[in-house]
């Protein structure tokens, strides 16, 4: 067994995975409040990763577009919550699931008409350096980034969400809506800070998904989707650590099985884990189990 | 009055849940709402808290019309909900709960003496603060959901059936708090089931049957009334 090969293979596979989680995230989030399938997410993540491109191309460095493209995206998301959800937040899960589907068709055409549908090169964030550890021992310096950005977000979530009074009221909007505004909690300023907040790391994960390929396309907002809402759903919907380590989970048992199978393999063998993992454990990994009065 | 609900409508859906309903309570009562499951006793609660908008009449906080305010205004104001069936957030710490129904409050230091004082008034909250709050009995969530709703310091409580679910002990416990609490200088409007238990409590009371009120009075009369006995006290 190549040790080396192996450490290589899974570096990738946490750095590919937290690009997945910071996606995932977003999806996670709005479910376990509204029980509402974002589907607008995938689209809107990418369009945001279009606008950070769009801002790169305007003249202004790539984190800093990055950075703003992310803040526009998830101003964005604030206004598909108040237009199209919360009208709709009581109304029976299918009426907000139909506007989800129509807003991300909306952000779909506008990015396909503003940017084209096929695939555009998308700059590097950083310039690679390969990093030697041994002779025969080497990583690449993006990776390296991209997990410690990873890390970060989580940091600053776990900070957000534990040790400031928006981050605790957040906390209880996500387990019971109704109790939150008995408490006072302005749950119509709340809501419309997730979406911002999921908006903002999908944007993050869009723009070093990106560059880590080198390549978009409006497709990838699908692609993107499929793999979030894997990750979330391995993890436990409705838990925010739990998207992140579906997230991981995900691109490492991808990265190892592209590695020591096949590449063709790769999204199969993620999805085939899934299946399984749900099969043994339904609520997902990290997942809560509600009691639901009926 | 501290609160009077005048000619209150309540629609859910298609479903008349309150008709005409009125009533009221001076401050430093404990007034009691019995009636049956169905009754509307909840509707009350949760449309003078704000969560459902009557379709007509006033609801007078202090002579001022408060219907249709938010749940989040209405807090502020004064009135603290614990909801039936608890509620508590069950995926946060027993600390966590209780800090967080001063969410209205900025008085860091003052919230922090009065989380000290309920925890040494209920020393199993205490011993729980750093467990989830779902892993707790009904009791003690009821406790806490009772805690939770006093740290927004209200003037006036409303309690919907806190009773329910639990055992004949316990049910002691929680009626023996609702005493205190009154004493401490809160007004308590309580929604009961448990019509022999709320009668004993509270100082005057209404039943509620089919969204209206038909019968009102002192507590200690009602109990003795033949209706009452029949329609809810057993015989």
């Amino acid at each position: 067994m190549d040790w080396y090969y192996f450490c290589r293979q899974l570096i990738n596979g946490l750095s590919v995975g937290s690009m997945y989680a910071m996606i995932a995230v977003g999806y996670s989030m709005v479910y376990s409040i509204l029980y509402l399938i974002n589907f607008a997410h995938g689209d809107l993540y990418i369009f945001g990763t279009f606008l950070a491109l769009a801002l790169f191309n305007f003249g202004l460095p790539l984190p800093a577009a990055m950075i703003l493209g992310a803040i526009l995206c998830g101003l964005i998301g604030v206004g598909i919550e108040r237009v199209v959800y919360r009208p709709v937040r009581t109304a029976n899960r299918i009426v907000p699931m139909v506007g989800a589907l129509g807003a991300a068709m909306i952000l779909r055409t506008i990015a396909q008409v503003n940017w084209g549908a096929s695939q555009i090169v998308y700059p590097s964030l950083m310039k690679n350096r390969v990093i030697k550890l041994g002779a025969d021992f080497q990583i690449n310096s993006q990776n390296i980034v991209i997990l410690a950005i990873g890390i970060g977000c989580v940091a600053g979530f776990t900070f957000l969400i534990n040790c400031t009074k928006i981050g605790k009221a957040t906390k209880c909007v996500m387990q019971d809506t109704h109790t939150s505004s008995l408490m006072g909690i302005p749950i119509n300023f709340i809501i419309p800070m997730v979406y911002l907040f999921g908006g903002f790391l999908g944007t993050i994960g869009g723009v070093l998904m990106s560059s880590y390929y080198s390549v978009i396309n409006i497709e990838m907002g699908l692609w993107g989707t499929c793999k979030a809402w894997a990750a979330s759903q391995l993890g436990g919907v409705g838990s925010f650590y739990g998207a992140f380590l579906g997230g991981i989970i995900l691109g490492v048992t991808e990265s190892l099985a592209a590695a020591y199978l096949d590449s063709a393999y790769k999204d199969a063998i993620g999805y085939i884990i899934i299946v399984v993992i749900l099969l043994v454990k339904p609520e997902g990994l990290f997942g809560k189990k509600k009691a639901v009065k009926v | 009055m501290l609160l009077a609900v005048e000619n209150l409508s309540v629609n859910y859906g298609a479903i008349k849940a309150l008709r005409d309903v009125s009533f009221a309570i001076d401050e430093g009562e404990i007034v009691a709402v019995v009636g049956h499951n169905g009754a509307g006793k909840s509707t009350l609660l949760r449309t003078i808290s704000g969560l459902l908008k009557p379709v007509h009449g006033a609801i007078l906080w202090k002579d001022t019309n408060i219907a249709g305010k938010s749940a989040e205004q209405v807090v502020r104001l004064g009135i603290s909900q614990a909801p039936e069936g608890r509620q508590i957030f069950a995926e946060s710490s027993v600390y966590e709960n209780i800090e967080i129904g001063a969410y209205v409050r900025h008085d860091n230091e003052e919230i922090q003496k009065d989380i000290q004082r309920y925890l040494e008034r209920f020393p199993i909250l205490k011993e729980r603060k750093n467990q989830k709050a779902g892993l707790m009995s009904g009791g003690e969530q009821q406790m806490l959901a009772i805690v939770r709703a006093l740290m927004s310091r209200p003037k006036l409580l409303l309690l919907d059936e806190p009773s329910l679910g639990l055992s004949p002990v316990i049910i002691k416990e929680v009626y023996k708090t609702i005493s205190e609490i009154r004493k401490a200088g809160t007004t308590v409007l309580l929604v009961e089931q448990n019509a022999k238990k709320a009668l004993d409590v509270s100082d005057r009371a209404y039943v509620l049957a089919n969204g209206e009120i038909v019968l009102s009075g002192l507590s200690a009369e009602l109990a003795q009334n033949q209706e009452v006995k029949k329609a809810y006290l057993g015989g």
